[in-house]
């Protein structure tokens, strides 16, 4: 078998081919089947932060945003200033946050969600 | 480009950096990518640093880990909590910082954990400074050659082995020989002479109830004062054995920044090295010999330089060590004793046959050595103790070549007889360590023969009359004595008061 090939690397080569113009379709299929011939499906989801990663450093961010409400186009908007570069939002609704919202960005995070200032008081408190 | 102005770049770059936005409450974050017997393997994080803390973001609230294992894909970190809590999946948050444990005096009397979190049940610590766990010795230009002594109150280790405050001698042996009680005893002699010397004992993986115990008699003999005891069981993760030593060493640090004097008390290494070997296999890192890691020599060399004696100028502080090592069977030839005998600088050997035949403590005294402390002895007990050495030495060889023969001359039967009541004299019960004036007293009334018509089994009894009786009658001169700084010779006032009273005390004892 030939050497093991990092993840760095792997998505390294990834991203550079998506950004030279290659199908999406195409560079996925090679990947899945490199995984597949490696015996190293079980990295999927950490290939897919890695390319993520390697992305964002194109200036390509997916961002995750949790709110406990729907976001308004003009919040949208300005979180997608906040963030800068060429972003993809992907939004999540969920009510425990309780209010507030959280911007996850590859390594990266911003928590300004009342769930989570209140968790941090709690641990202040302890 | 007539206009580009580039004489300024340096102030308008600072202003620029002034200016920018601060991105508060930005947060690098990776995830557990699996976890288990104390070790987290985790994605992201591509900033962390080594020995970097971290805190995983559990169900249950925050364990810290600190990173050990930085690769191309993942880091390796050894959590500091319980791992039952932490899940594949779990945020991880770089901390920013390497771990630190609050240092001062505040610590005195305490019993706190390695992360200074007291495990007295006491109010909770609160210090004014903190000190790196990790900290780089002190360099050559920092230190001082050893010269002041730290005495044991152990005979034979203060007139044969003398330790000097900022040395570091090794405690060597089997199980059940002997070594903490030394280590007990040290302590309780700072306390006893007021040498002011603060005592930092570290339990690494002890068990508990040994830990209570001792607790006990420091409180008991009253050194707990000028004591902090860092306690690590043998149920507590592998990574708190393996800070333990090194977060102590930054409470004992304090000290010695601070013009003061410590004695540090590792008990024991040979713990601490499972304990990292624990570590490091768990971390995937290559096994060597015994399976312990490539670099388990630098474990206890960084550690140990860290005492030291520093000079006048950086206000002549010390730190003294005394490390502890459990050897199997006697054999100071493995792997991890060896090591830390050729870190030390000397060390005291203790042997299961002279324990068993009573001598107690059990000091060895031909493979015991202190290589160091010779500046360090005090000039009354070094003017008595000079030959002891070499005289108990042989005299153990001639005791068991006497085995065989009964004809004896009389040269070696002299040697014979001044060996053995050497040998009795050497024994002392624990927990009763001795100032320099009844060690100087006894070696020299032994040494000069004074006691030769006293049965050996009588020895101990003859050397306690004789204390008495100087202590009642010659306090002052007694007092003068203990400063140490005067020999002890044959036409000495000292000397001539010692020989008259041990003439008379021997009187009571003769056959």
């Amino acid at each position: 078998m030939a050497l093991r090939v990092s993840r760095r690397k792997l998505s390294a080569y990834a991203v550079g081919r998506l950004i030279g113009g290659a199908k999406k379709t195409e560079v996925l299929r090679e990947l899945a089947a490199y995984l597949v011939d490696t015996r190293r499906t079980r990295e999927l989801e950490l290939l897919v932060r890695d390319i993520e990663d390697a992305l964002a450093q194109r200036d390509i961010v997916v961002a995750n945003v949790t709110t406990a409400h729907p976001l308004s186009a003009q919040l949208k908007a300005e979180v997608e200033k906040l963030v800068g570069g060429k972003v993809q939002l992907k939004t999540t609704i969920d009510e425990n946050v309780l209010g507030g919202i959280r911007v996850e960005v590859p390594g990266k995070r911003y928590d300004g969600t009342i769930r989570h200032k209140l968790l941090q008081l709690k641990a202040k408190q302890l | 480009m007539a206009d580009l102005a580039v004489t300024e770049l340096s102030k308008e770059l600072r202003d620029a950096i002034a200016g920018l936005e601060t991105s508060e409450g930005l947060e690098n974050v990776g995830i557990v990518i699996r976890v288990g017997d104390g070790v987290a393997w985790v994605h992201g994080l591509k900033s962390a640093g080594f020995s970097e803390m971290l805190e995983i973001e559990t169900k249950e609230g925050v364990v810290e880990a600190f990173a050990l294992n930085l690769m191309e894909d993942e880091i390796g970190a050894v959590l500091l909590g319980s791992d039952e809590f932490v899940s594949a999946g779990d945020k991880v948050r770089l901390k920013g910082t390497v771990l630190e444990v609050p240092v001062g005096p505040e610590l005195l009397g305490r019993i706190v954990d390695p992360l200074g979190r007291p495990l007295d049940g006491g109010p909770a610590i609160k210090t004014k400074q903190t000190g790196l766990v990790e900290r780089e010795a002190v360099g050559v230009i920092g230190r001082k050659h050893v010269h002041e002594p730290l005495m044991t109150g152990i005979m034979a280790i203060d007139a044969m082995f003398p330790i000097g405050r900022g040395q570091r001698e090794l405690i060597i042996g089997d199980r059940q020989t002997g070594k903490t009680a030394i280590a007990i005893d040290t302590m309780i002699n700072q306390a006893k002479q007021k040498t002011g010397v603060v005592n930092v004992y570290v339990a690494i993986g002890q068990k508990l109830s040994k830990i209570a115990r001792l607790v006990e008699r420091l409180k008991q003999e009253g050194v707990m004062e000028q004591t902090i005891i860092v306690a690590t069981g043998p149920s507590d993760p592998a990574s708190m054995l393996y800070l333990a030593p090194y977060a102590a060493t930054a409470m004992g640090e304090y000290f010695r920044d601070n013009k003061q004097h410590a004695l540090m008390i590792y008990d024991d290494l040979t713990k601490h090295a499972v304990a990292y070997r624990q570590m490091s296999l768990l971390l995937r890192r290559p096994p060597g010999r015994e399976a312990f890691p490539g670099d388990v020599f630098y474990l206890h060399s960084r550690l140990l330089e860290r005492s030291a004696k520093l000079t006048d100028e950086l206000g002549a502080g010390s730190l003294t060590a005394l490390p502890i090592i459990e050897t199997q069977a006697g054999d100071i030839s493995a792997y991890i004793p060896t090591n830390v005998i050729s870190i030390t600088d000397g060390q005291i050997f203790m042997e299961t046959d002279l324990f068993y035949q009573g001598i107690r403590p059990a000091i060895s005294a031909g493979l015991s050595v202190s290589r160091v402390g010779g500046d360090a002895q005090t000039k009354a007990v070094k003017s008595v103790g000079s030959h002891l050495k070499l005289g108990l030495s042989q005299f153990r060889e001639l005791a068991s070549f006497a085995q065989f023969g009964s004809d004896l001359d009389d040269a070696t039967k002299a040697q014979i007889d001044r060996g053995q009541r050497l040998t009795e004299l050497l024994k002392q019960s624990q927990y009763q360590p001795m100032s320099v004036w009844e060690q100087a007293a006894s070696i020299f009334a032994v040494n000069q023969g004074l006691f030769d018509k006293v049965p050996v089994a009588k020895i101990k009894d003859a050397q306690e009359a004789l204390l008495t009786k100087l202590w009642a009658e010659h306090k002052d001169a007694m007092r003068e004595l203990n400063k140490g700084a005067e020999k002890v010779e044959k036409d000495s006032n000292v000397a001539k008061l010692i020989v008259k009273t041990a003439e008379k005390a021997a009187k009571g004892f003769e056959a």
